[in-house]
């Protein structure tokens, strides 16, 4: 096989190589695909949800959350009543009763 | 560059089931495939669209096993490759044709549209599998390490089926006319 043949050919074919348009092509691809295929999240997902529920059993999570969890509504509520102004409440008292008041007549007419 | 994104594009696809991201690669090769089937099919473009259509459904169904030894692309073109061997199996077994009436038949199928006439013509000249390697090996400049990888020859074969495909399409073009 001589050079020029090669050349020959590959100009040959270079010539006649053409870019394709999609032309819709993509879309009818991605109509034809299947639903679903198994993506490895679809995979993790569950297997992750079981390890942690077995973690969180394992090393008691529940002790552990109510461990943290109660300092903090303890202090909180501590600093709530110590913190309470009893005036604020005067107004929210006023119209509570008000409200109160107007459904107890609608409900006796 | 390019094969980082492939990469990434397939991973999305793989983990997150993300279709956009398929949708991205098959615009980005739907025209190297379509063109490899046109050629293999001597430019008949209803049956290369579906066989097109096949390569990247099984592409898709498949990307989980795609381990990165060799390109996105090379990885596509072997499906390609076998998406056609596997239809002109069925073909020849349905209709007990020969290759060069298979031949025949698609060309018969195929538009006149001048000048693109003459590259089905003179891939016409050649056995389905020196057609398979010259047009990879020439119009979509795949080396022969990697035409090895799409068609599963040894190097050997290919370079064989080469030297005799450059033989009979270089006497083809002489004789009408391409110096």
């Amino acid at each position: 096989m001589n050079k020029t043949d090669d050349q020959l050919i590959y100009q040959f074919m270079q010539t006649n190589k053409r870019e394709i348009s999609d032309r819709g092509f993509s879309r009818r691809v991605m109509r034809r695909l299947p639903k679903q295929i198994k993506s490895l999240s679809d995979v993790l997902t569950p297997i992750c949800i079981i390890v942690s529920c077995i973690l969180f059993y394992l090393f008691d999570g529940i002790s552990l959350i109510y461990a943290s969890i109660m300092p903090v509504i303890q202090q909180s509520s501590v600093s709530i009543i110590e913190n309470l102004n009893f005036q604020t409440l005067i107004p929210i008292a006023i119209v509570c009763t008000y409200l109160g008041i107007q459904k107890a007549i609608s409900l006796s007419e | 560059m390019s094969q980082l994104n492939d990469i990434a594009l397939v991973a999305q696809v793989v983990v997150f089931g993300n279709k956009r991201a398929f949708d991205t690669l098959v615009k980005k090769y739907q025209s190297p495939i379509r063109r490899f089937f046109l050629h293999q099919t001597l430019g008949d473009e209803s049956l290369s669209d579906d066989l097109a259509q096949e390569t990247f459904i099984k592409a898709y169904t498949h990307l989980a096993s795609y381990k990165n030894l060799s390109n996105f692309g090379t990885w596509l073109y072997r499906i390609a490759y076998n998406v056609f061997y596997d239809y002109i199996r069925t073909r020849k077994e349905t209709s007990g044709l020969e290759d060069r009436e298979t031949d025949a038949l698609f060309q018969t199928e195929q538009k006149d549209v001048g000048q693109a006439m003459d590259i089905y013509r003179g891939l016409s000249q050649l056995k389905e599998a020196e057609r398979t390697c010259l047009t990879l090996y020439y119009m979509e400049d795949l080396s022969i390490d990697k035409i090895s990888i799409v068609t599963g020859m040894p190097t050997g074969t290919i370079k064989s089926h080469l030297s005799r495909g450059k033989e009979k399409l270089a006497n083809f073009l002489k004789q009408n006319g391409y110096e």
